[in-house]
């Protein structure tokens, strides 16, 4: 029974019954039965069998310098080491009865297959809805099998510690994403290029930025004790970082005046990370076309090994798997053109069960002049370069929350006095955090404090008792990314603060009585939310908390409810017909409400919601009724009209989370690292305005 | 496991309807009763000081009690009862908020822990593309298994639904297929009956309606042999999109000669 469940997780990761994975897995055992890369030859196994011989695991390096052999054959760290030495150390013991070779290249190469199907499942892991798009352009990618089973690299392993370093910071681990970035510094250098983007990824995402320290302090700390080696070994640190691959980075260069180049890699690499910089939130699907990106222009303007081409690889499928199938077939065109070139042009390997011996590359045994040999070299450049336009098309241009993401949200809140704004704004920063949010409340541009004469004139409800037209120059200003001055309106003291700096932020949250007043800021609100509240509620509400909470009189309180009527009627009620979403709370027994027995006691209540034609609701509802066991009642009025949901039921933090989860896609982007989930009808409005909200930020596209 | 067809001739034309249970057989159940039990027990964890074997001790006493008080009917599965019950045991009496709160975060957790198996869809789809009529026979309550047909979107798929509330009895009872049978209407061709378990769904079909059935199998399932085997074993939905194909590309090649 256990056997058969742990087949049915590997099924449903790997797809073990797919075709697409039975001839990719067929491809690689040939490979690892039969051949022998050249490198696995000359290099890897010399080294790895020499220290198992010698009993030098501490310092293979030194052991392999003291046999004089080829001083490239292991230009990598402990980690790639310690990953390598079981099963090929499981191999040369075989091959040390039998004196050959052929069960440590064995060993090594499923080594390799066992970390190329890790590989494998941690892609579908992180993008499970294109299985078969990623078993097409991941395992059966002619780059992933040339590199790994016939020309025989090794970076596989530390790209799958990048990839798992990724997938932790998807999950919210810094110090393990933290730890394996480190592994995957310690076992191959390059992967440096990718650490500050994960860097950028964790500073610019507000949200995140507690992570980056434990990342940080875990990367280096890891790196630093895995390159231990290097401190004591002067043979490790010879052939590790003396290395002729390291200077390839330097290879394409402009020349300068004075003898001086400028080295168009690095240029380009700078300017890569100042985009990344540049861009307000990464999303994670962006922070993986950055890497792609930035992998790709590596290889590309380098003379880069063959293993190289290897690195961009994982996370071009993950871009990719979700684009057109023409995009699959370029990208895998690109692979045909890469392996065909370096069949020609780079090492290959024996086959000793055929007596083969295809080590050397193919074009001197064709015999093909240079010149072909540049056309080749000449394409495959050319289909690099149009797989990074491809990626920069699908990964970031038509990323979608790249595009959303280049202006803030803005989220409109109105509504009468004590209908519940600045309640719905807490509720709504609780889930996007304080530190993503810019609130501006419409109290704050009230003319006059609370003591001033002119407030026996006029309400509060007037549009000519307070400051709209600033108000809405400073919701705009914020909306475009400016900061603005503004003054706060203490409910305590009745009197407005001295000027302050306010700065704009991703999420805008507007409310106020007048919030939707001005076509200008309504027609800019992304979500534009009008709270209405069943008038004996309003009443029973405002009176709790005024007189209550801010130890108003009740006699006056009362007394201001009939003379706010007309302006409530005349220049409150009317924005209710801008809005995307109308929340009107309503008492589910109204008769309690006037019961003097129950005064004291909080009303229970059921939450209706009026959305916009065209809004999606189907999937909304069905999660209501599924996941929070919610009664539903959808009534569609008349063409055109809007939608009324009424909702009734207890619901709990955790139901209002769980179904968020369900309903939006990629919440993660658009909530605060711990959200505060509301129960009861605040944790549905929660729900039902980020539904709206991915709505329109889904609209923006359109 | 692959498409294997024990009988041919039952599994010779298309079927008149086709009748589906629900848990474990359009999803796996135990992954999402697992997440669910698991919730519920943390739940316990944090808010009534319990370890994890006093509540899984409680909760299986409650259990038991409650399956044999209420053998055969919907209710002996309610999880409502269940944690009432066990709530009991554990020494704190009747708790009906803790209890309702328990019960929430069980079906909250188990829904959104389900998945349905892959293919699910595309086979109802073609069925109604067939024209062939569908329906679930389910045990448990109403109340939940409608939760679950509206969460997975497969309120649209289906032309009826029984539960074992409604018919009175679980299966094998005759009484849900029969109630099955009665909503179909007149159903002139072999109806095929497609569940996970081999007595209630598989027997019990054969038995009361005289069915063909056919097996949903996959870890945990088991499949038995001899007359008691299915008329069928699957594994993947897909295979039963092929056989269907197939049985329809048949009838109109007949149909064409």
């Amino acid at each position: 029974m256990g056997l058969a469940r742990w087949v049915d997780d590997l099924e449903r990761h790997l797809r073990l019954r797919d075709p697409l994975f039975q001839i990719g897995l067929a491809i690689r055992l040939s490979l690892v039965l039969l051949v022998v890369p050249a490198t696995y030859g000359h290099w890897f196994l010399p080294f790895l069998q020499n220290s198992i011989a010698a009993g030098a695991m501490l310092d293979p390096w030194a052991a392999h310098q003291a046999t004089g052999l080829d001083s490239h054959a292991f230009p990598y760290g402990v980690s790639m080491y310690l990953v390598l030495l079981p099963l090929t150390a499981i191999g040369a013991m075989i091959d040390g009865l039998g004196g050959s070779q052929a069960a440590g290249a064995i060993g090594l190469g499923l080594t390799i297959l066992v970390l190329d199907l890790t590989m494998l499942a941690v892609l579908q892991r992180l993008r499970p809805e294109r299985p078969r798009r990623l078993l097409l352009l991941y395992w059966l990618s002619p780059i992933v099998l040339f590199i790994g089973y016939w020309h025989g690299q090794l970076d596989l392993v530390p790209l799958l510690l990048l990839v798992l370093a990724v997938l932790s910071i998807r999950q919210h681990l810094p110090a393990s994403a933290g730890a394996l970035m480190g592994a995957a510094i310690a076992a191959k250098l390059s992967m440096l290029i990718a650490s500050p983007l994960l860097m950028i990824y964790l500073i610019v995402n507000k949200r995140l930025r507690p992570l980056l320290l434990p990342f940080c302090t875990a990367m280096v700390g890891i790196a630093a004790v895995l390159q231990f080696p290097l401190l004591i070994s002067p043979a490790a640190r010879s052939m590790v970082l003396g290395t002729p691959e390291m200077d390839k980075v330097y290879d394409l260069a402009i020349s300068s005046s004075g003898g001086l180049e400028i080295y168009l890699l690095l240029v380009v690499y700078i300017l890569l990370m100042f985009g990344a910089w540049s861009i307000r939130r990464i999303s994670f699907d962006l922070l993986i076309a950055l890497i792609a990106i930035g992998f790709l222009v590596t290889v590309l303007m380098t003379p880069a090994s063959p293993g190289w081409f290897l690195w961009p690889m994982p996370f071009v499928a993950l871009i990719f798997a979700t684009a057109r199938l023409q995009t699959t077939l370029i990208v895998m065109l690109f692979g045909f053109i890469f392996a065909g070139f370096h069949l020609m042009r780079s090492s290959g390997a024996e086959v000793p069960m055929l007596g083969l011996d295809l080590t050397l590359p193919w074009a001197d045994t064709l015999g093909l002049t240079e010149r072909e040999l540049s056309i080749w070299l000449s394409l495959l450049v050319a289909a690099g370069i149009v797989t990074s336009a491809l990626l920069l098309r699908e990964g970031i241009w038509r990323n979608d929350y790249f595009r959303i993401s280049r202006r803030p949200i803005l989220i409109g809140i109105a509504g009468d006095s004590g209908s519940g704004k600045d309640t719905l704004a807490d509720a709504m920063i609780g889930l996007m955090g304080r530190e993503s949010v810019a609130h501006v409340s419409g109290d704050d541009y009230h003319h006059w404090d609370r003591s001033k004469p002119m407030w026996q004139v006029l309400t509060h409800l007037n549009p000519n008792a307070n400051d709209l037209y600033q108000y809405q120059q400073d919701v705009l200003s914020l909306a475009g990314g400016q900061s603005i001055l503004s003054r706060h309106y203490d409910h305590e003291t009745g009197r407005k603060s001295k000027p302050r700096r306010q700065s704009s932020n991703d999420v805008i949250i507007a409310s106020g009585l007048h919030a939707l007043y001005h076509p200008a800021v309504a027609e800019r609100c992304d979500v534009r939310i009008f709270l209405d509240m069943d008038d004996k509620l309003r009443r029973h509400f405002k009176i709790r908390r005024d007189v209550h909470e801010r130890r108003h009189k009740q006699e006056n309180v009362l007394a201001s409810f009939d003379r706010r009527q007309p302006d409530r009627e005349n220049f409150i009620l009317p924005q209710s017909e801008n809005a995307d979403l109308v929340f009107s709370l309503r008492p589910l027994h109204p008769a309690l409400l006037e019961d003097a027995s129950h005064q004291d006691d909080l009303p229970r209540l059921k939450l209706c919601a009026r959305l916009r034609r065209g809004t999606p609701y189907e999937q909304l509802v069905r999660i209501l009724i599924g996941v929070c066991g919610l009664h539903v009642e959808v009534v569609l009025s008349h063409f055109g009209g809007p939608i009324d949901v009424t909702l009734e039921g207890d619901v709990e933090p955790e139901d209002v989370q769980m179904a968020a989860w369900e309903l939006i896609p990629n919440l993660d982007d658009l909530v605060t690292l711990k959200p505060t989930w509301q129960g009861g009808t605040n944790g549905l409005m929660q729900l039902l305005v980020l539904n709206q909200t991915a709505y329109a930020l889904r609209n923006r596209l359109a | 496991m692959s498409l294997t067809i024990n009988r041919t001739d039952a599994i010779a034309a298309r079927p008149g309807a086709v009748i589906f249970d629900t848990d474990n057989t359009l999803y796996p159940y135990d992954e999402a009763h697992a997440a669910a039990m698991d919730a519920s027990r943390r739940k316990a964890m944090r808010q009534l000081s319990l370890s994890p074997a006093q509540f899984d001790d409680a909760y299986a006493k409650a259990r038991q009690q409650i399956k044999a008080r209420l053998e055969g009917t919907a209710s002996s599965h309610s999880r409502l009862l269940y944690f009432q019950r066990m709530l009991e045991i554990v020494g704190l009496r009747t708790q009906v908020l803790l209890a309702l709160d328990f019960e929430q975060t069980y079906w909250r957790v188990f829904l959104t822990s389900a998945r349905l198996f892959e293919g699910v869809k595309d086979f109802l789809d073609d069925l109604r593309l067939a024209g062939i009529p569908t329906a679930i026979v389910t045990d448990l309550t109403a109340q939940i298994q409608f939760r679950k047909i509206v969460y997975f979107g497969l309120d649209h798929y289906f032309d009826y639904v029984v539960t074992s509330e409604e018919a009175g009895f679980d299966k094998p009872h005759e009484a849900s297929f029969a109630l099955t049978l009665e909503k179909l209407g007149d159903v002139r061709r072999p109806i095929w009956m497609i569940g996970d378990n081999p007595i209630c769904d598989i027997q019990g079909a054969r038995t009361c309606i005289g069915a063909v059935t056919l097996q949903k199998a996959h870890a945990g399932v088991k499949v038995m042999d001899g007359d008691a085997a299915p008329d069928a074993v699957f594994g993947h939905f897909s295979e039963l999109r092929t056989l269907m194909r197939r049985l329809l590309e048949r009838e109109t090649e007949r149909a064409a000669a």
